[in-house]
């Protein structure tokens, strides 16, 4: 009962259930230090870091790891780790960090190359190992420590001086060596696509970077090209290719390679960019195993670089690769003679020849940057030498005493001091090719047009284009007398035919010409200054006829479009450069007003058009279109990119002309100066056109008597100069009767008068119809 | 081990046989049943049979009794108590409380052999501290002195006793049975409090699996001790009482380290004993009435070395003071009673340590108790004895209530009865060792048959 009355009365004695025990905890004081590490390692990479800051970081990451040896166990061997168990680990502990199972499998196997043991378990005393490892990692992330933020590769204008990133890569090589020798890597088969496969299931890469991750593996194998890297000498030559191609990359993403030449400074870093590439090539363990770089290597490089767009050309993939082909085969490898598809790769004689064109060149520009030294100067502030002056330096210059030389042999020594030479040649002719903001100079009074360094270094570029096309589709080949070296007709087809689909995509040809090489070769031959007028380009008609092609063709046709745009001349529709049409009223209008700034490089032909009124420059216009233009029921109507730039063209033929023969420089050919350039220029077209428009005639005048004292050239050469004065071809009545008495002898054809600028495009609508 | 048990009650039944003492043998048969509603486990009700077995001692002291001289000479002294949960042997216990051997130098100097129960300090034979004498703790809420085990010089005189002690055997506290399974600490003794079932990493709660690295036996028991016990006094009057003691605590120390086995936790507990200096001082006055007592006990423990990786538990010393009041009004007996505790606290370092975490090792379940009980004892029609006692304890600062009502109806020949209820109650907002077993309220009903 007295229980009972204690029951009842302590009822609050019985409610109430025990506090559920406190947890136990597994702290990780040491471990909070994970989480600043990535926040250490973006302050590395930024070069901000502090020796101790490294310091603490790598003891956060050992200590962890020290952690996980002694306070974690496998579920099968409590001393080891499978890929499942530290799966299981990641998904349960290091959710955030979103490791795989394929990831931690990759992550083995990454332990296995570094430190050794099996790539499916990772034992406690490998932790150890791994350990000692990061110790290497530490001290080498010290001494990269200076060097982190370039090692990001960032991109910049020249942010960083080249002996910074030059020593940043080298420290990088320095520093992956003692890693590779404190690992076991060279002895394990670890390979890029391991490595990429890793980053990939860690997500560090993802589909964004594809193209990149690609470009680099493809890189990679051409580095490796297949080959073992067995010994650990093999994989320091690895790393010091890798380091190369970086410090290479560097330096273009810190703009110090500028294809424009804006200064000597510029230009001594491209040169030495473009030299050290070909040392990268030459010096990967591909080439140094086989003595090749196979194109089935490059042209995945290049398959990669081209489908993630990073050319600055449009080009398709096949021209592409057809146009590197080209190039190294021709330029850098047999000329002519070689046969692109038989194309293996970069061979020893690619590397050197590309080595003495770029000695060539360099050896130059060292003339121009000691001649001009305010190269590094804005360029209204570069001073402007003569003519004169320029060929007096010349012909002091001594290229056998550049330095460039030293690390040539004597064979190729000589042919690069004989590649200078012709290039100083060129200059020293008495009408060098002269350039003024980027157009080729056609003027009686070259002389006058006083050159800056830019201007020199523009001229320099035409001359080693033009060498460089010498020396791959020339015949005799250019190596090593450039003097006997000229293009035939076999040879500038051949170019046009492996230039085509290039020119095309570039918007440089027009793709309803089959081959432009002919007409080129006969346009050289005649309207250049420098022509010869035989059947072939030597180097001075390839230089002018390249100068005129792009001054005419590019940069002022590329004006006149410009201006057009301005000038709100475009229509709708676009030609087939991807141009807009322009209206042609409108085209007109702004060619009148504006024609001094286009055609500057020919002053004698400005000065013509200043003496015209206005529909004496319309009378002009149309005359010149009617060479120029492509398709006759646009006139009146609409301008097409090809109008412009053979209306462009014409002007440039027409000056050289004038340049070369209008010998009292009043602006007309007189009877004299038109016989002067019949031959040996105009004699074969004069002919050629005379046996097919007037091969009766020519009979009949064979037959007639009284012109007994003329030949068949002479009335050919007659005629010519009448066609020029005249527009037409001479009938009976303009023959003087009797012109070959035993008496007196009198001209063949009465001729009279001159002809101006306008008055000679009728010879070229003759010309055109004959020459195509 | 039941093998063993077996074997030593054998044992244990032959001495008694042969030497010159009254032994007497109860079976018995006990009922406990949880009585709070709150207690969630699926048994509620667990049935004992067992046996007692001690040794009759005479009513009154008998040093000047030639009639229970003999008794008091006797050589052999045992209390006993053996007890099967039917249904649940976890449950199911021993308890020697006292075995020992005594032999009689001369009328005032005895060596004693054995197990043997002493008081070496009023507070820890009151409350049960455990600091001197190990304690049967198989339920905590009515723990049990058990004697030191080893060799006793005992002089007493009608000034003063002395008693000196030594062995090289140690047997610590008797806890509550446990069942580990998979490394899951098994729910079947609802006395065993098991530690926490969870461990928290990176902020997830992971279940844990113990692993008990087992102390080898006789790194436990062969261990020495050495006390001394120096009482002055008379039977009335003024006493004092002082002891010192030499020896390992008679709670263990627990060690524990977490490990991550992949996903799950392993906590890989080590127990070790460790040393302490234990010193009482009590000083009184008695008389028929009653007793008055003023008592100290302090105790010094050495912390013992664990690997550094371990969290591993830091006892610091303890002083214990408190009054103790009996007045004896016949047949009642009142009791006030008061500790309380400075020091004694736990704290675990070490790795995983956090100072606001309770440690795994447990040394004082409570620091600070006050007392009130009352008893009532008489013989009724000379044929039946009545004992009834009231307990109520409880602490203002660790803010728990305890009740013990005990009753027995001992009908002397042979049949006996007894209902035992115990209460508790905690204010689950303030920390106390009480707390795990606030749903364990019990009653006991049982009844026992001399043999």
């Amino acid at each position: 009962m007295l229980i009972l009355s204690l029951l009842t009365g302590c009822g609050d004695f019985l409610k109430g259930k025990p506090q559920q025990k406190e947890v136990l905890e597994i702290k990780q004081e040491s471990l909070s230090c994970l989480k600043t590490v990535s926040l250490e390692v973006s302050k590395f990479l930024k070069s901000e870091s502090s020796q101790k800051e490294i310091d603490a970081t790598f003891n956060c990451i050992t200590d962890t790891l020290t952690e996980f040896q002694s306070r974690v166990e496998g579920a099968q061997e409590s001393e080891a780790f499978t890929a499942d168990e530290l799966f299981q680990i990641f998904e349960k502990f290091v959710k955030d960090a979103k490791v795989s199972r394929a990831a931690t499998t990759d992550l083995l196997n990454l332990k296995s190359a570094l430190i050794g043991g099996s790539d499916q378990k990772i034992t406690k005393a490998e932790i150890s190992s791994l350990k000692d490892f990061i110790g290497v990692v530490k001290a080498e992330a010290k001494n990269i420590l200076p060097y982190a933020q370039i090692l990001t590769l960032p991109e910049g204008n020249k942010q960083y001086s080249k002996k910074m990133i030059q020593d940043s890569f080298l420290q990088l090589n320095l520093s992956l060596n003692n890693l590779l020798k404190a690992s076991k890597l060279h002895r394990s088969g670890y390979s890029f696509e391991d490595f990429k496969q890793l980053l990939k299931n860690l997500n560090m890469i993802n589909e964004s970077h594809d193209a990149l991750v690609e470009i680099a593996n493809k890189m990679n194998e051409l580095i490796i090209g297949g080959q073992s890297l067995a010994s650990e000498a093999d994989h320091t030559h690895y790393i010091q290719n890798l380091t190369e191609a970086l410090k290479i990359y560097m330096y273009q993403r810190q703009g110090y390679v500028d294809f424009s030449f804006a200064n000597a400074e510029g230009v001594t870093n491209t040169i030495q960019f473009l030299n050290e590439i070909v040392d990268f090539f030459e010096a990967t363990v591909q080439f140094k195993k086989t003595s090749l770089i196979k194109v089935e290597t490059i042209d995945p490089v290049l398959t990669r670089v081209h489908s993630a767009n990073i050319f600055p050309l449009q080009l398709s993939l096949d021209t592409t690769l057809s146009f590197y082909k080209a190039i190294l085969s021709r330029v850098f490898g047999a000329g002519l003679k070689a046969d692109l598809r038989a194309f293996r790769g970069l061979e020893r004689q690619h590397f050197a020849n590309v080595r003495r064109e770029l000695t060539v060149f360099q050896i130059y520009s060292e003339f121009l940057a000691s001649l001009a030294n305010d190269s590094h100067m804005p360029l209204q502030n570069m001073k402007r030498h003569t003519i004169a002056k320029v060929q007096a330096e010349l012909k002091k210059f001594k290229p056998a005493e550049s330095l460039a030389l030293k690390k040539f042999d004597r064979e190729d020594k000589i042919q690069i001091i004989m590649g200078v030479h012709a290039l100083m040649a060129q200059m020293n002719r008495p009408k060098p090719p002269t350039y003024r903001f980027d157009k080729f100079i056609i003027a009686h009074n070259q002389d006058v047009w006083h050159q800056n360094w830019q201007d020199l270094m523009k001229g320099l570029n035409y001359m080693m284009v033009s060498r460089l096309m010498l020396i791959g589709w020339g015949d005799p080949q250019a190596i090593p007398d450039m003097s006997k070296a000229q293009i035939s007709e076999q040879g500038i087809v051949q170019w046009y035919s492996e230039f085509r689909s290039f020119g095309i995509e570039t918007k440089a040809f027009d793709p309803r010409t089959e081959n432009g090489g002919l007409s080129n070769l006969k346009a050289a031959n005649l309207f250049t200054q420098a022509s010869n007028s035989d059947d072939k380009m030597n180097y001075a008609e390839t230089i002018e006829q390249n100068s005129i092609l792009m001054t005419a063709g590019s940069v002022i046709a590329k004006e006149m479009i410009a201006g057009f745009e301005k000038a709100n001349c475009q229509l709708s529709e676009k030609d087939v450069f991807e141009n807009h049409w322009s209206n042609e009223a409108c085209a007109l209008q702004e060619i009148k007003k504006n024609y001094k700034y286009y055609f500057l490089n020919m002053p004698y032909l400005v000065g013509f058009l200043k003496k015209l009124n206005d529909s004496q420059f319309d009378e002009f216009y149309q005359l010149i279109m009617q060479v120029a233009r492509n398709d006759e029921k646009n006139k009146g109507v609409r301008l097409e990119t090809a109008d412009i730039r053979a209306l462009s063209s014409f002007m440039h033929y027409i000056d050289s002309l004038f340049a070369v023969f209008d010998a009292n420089k009043n602006g007309l050919l007189s009877v004299d100066e038109i016989r002067s350039s019949y031959s040996p220029r105009f004699k074969e077209f004069a002919t050629s056109y005379a046996q097919t428009t007037s091969k009766e005639q020519i009979e009949k005048f064979k037959t007639t008597m009284g012109y007994g004292c003329y030949t068949e050239d002479h009335l050919i050469k007659e005629s010519f100069v009448f066609l020029v004065l005249h527009q037409r071809t001479p009938k009976q009545s303009d023959f003087n009767l009797l012109p070959c008495t035993p008496v007196y002898q009198r001209e063949l054809i009465k001729l009279e008068g001159s002809v101006d600028r306008k008055g000679i495009i009728n010879t070229f609508k003759i010309l055109k119809s004959v020459l195509g | 081990m039941q093998l063993f048990n077996r074997v030593l009650i054998t044992v244990l039944m032959l001495v008694s046989m042969v030497s010159h003492s009254e032994i007497r043998t109860s079976l018995r048969a006990d009922t406990l049943n949880f009585l709070s509603p709150d207690y969630t486990a699926s048994t509620k009700n667990f049935t004992f049979v067992g046996a007692h077995v001690r040794t009759i001692k005479p009513a009154v002291s008998s040093k000047t009794d030639q009639k229970t001289e003999k008794v008091t000479k006797d050589v052999f002294n045992i209390d006993f108590t053996g007890a099967y949960a039917v249904g649940n042997s976890v449950l199911s216990f021993l308890n020697f409380r006292e075995v020992f051997y005594t032999y009689e130098i001369d009328d005032e100097s005895a060596i004693h052999m054995g197990r043997r129960l002493n008081d070496w300090s009023a507070i820890d034979s009151f409350w049960n501290f455990g600091v001197y004498q190990p304690q049967f703790e198989w339920n905590q809420l009515a723990p049990e002195n058990q004697g030191l085990t080893g060799f006793y010089y005992t002089k007493e005189t009608s000034d003063y006793n002395l008693n000196l002690f030594a062995t090289p055997l140690f047997i610590p506290d008797q806890g509550a049975s446990y069942e580990i399974k998979d490394g899951q600490f098994q729910s079947g003794n609802p006395f065993f409090q098991p530690p926490p079932q969870n461990i928290k990493f990176q902020g997830q709660v992971l279940p844990i699996d113990y692993e008990i690295a087992k102390p080898e036996t006789a790194d436990v028991v062969f261990q020495s001790q050495l006390g001394a016990q120096f009482r002055w006094g008379g039977k009335q009057g003024y006493f004092a009482n002082v002891s010192g003691i030499f020896k390992p605590s008679n709670q263990l120390a627990l060690a524990y380290k977490g490990v991550l086995v992949t996903t799950r936790v392993r906590v890989d507990v080590t127990p070790k004993t460790y040393l302490e200096n234990a010193y009482a001082l009590d000083a009184g006055y008695k008389d028929n009435w009653g007793h008055i007592v003023l008592s100290a006990l302090y105790s010094k423990p050495q912390n013992p070395e664990f690997d550094s990786t371990q969290n591993a538990p830091n006892f610091e010393p303890s002083l214990m003071v408190g009054p103790q009041f009996l007045y004896k009004f016949r047949p009642f007996q009142f009791t006030a009673a008061y500790v309380s505790t400075s020091g004694g606290a736990v704290t675990d370092v070490g790795p995983d340590a956090s100072p606001d975490r309770a440690s795994l090792s447990e040394r004082f379940i409570f620091k600070e108790a006050a007392l009130l009980g009352v008893s009532y004892g008489d013989i009724f029609f000379k044929t039946f004895r009545w004992d009834s006692q009231f307990n109520f304890q409880f602490s203002s600062k660790e803010a728990y209530r305890k009740i013990r009502f005990k009753n027995s109806i001992d009908f002397k020949g042979p049949w006996a009865l007894w209902v035992d209820l115990i209460l508790i109650d905690t204010d689950s907002n303030v920390k106390t060792g009480y707390e795990s077993y606030k749903n364990l309220d019990q009653v006991w009903i049982g009844a026992s048959y001399d043999l």
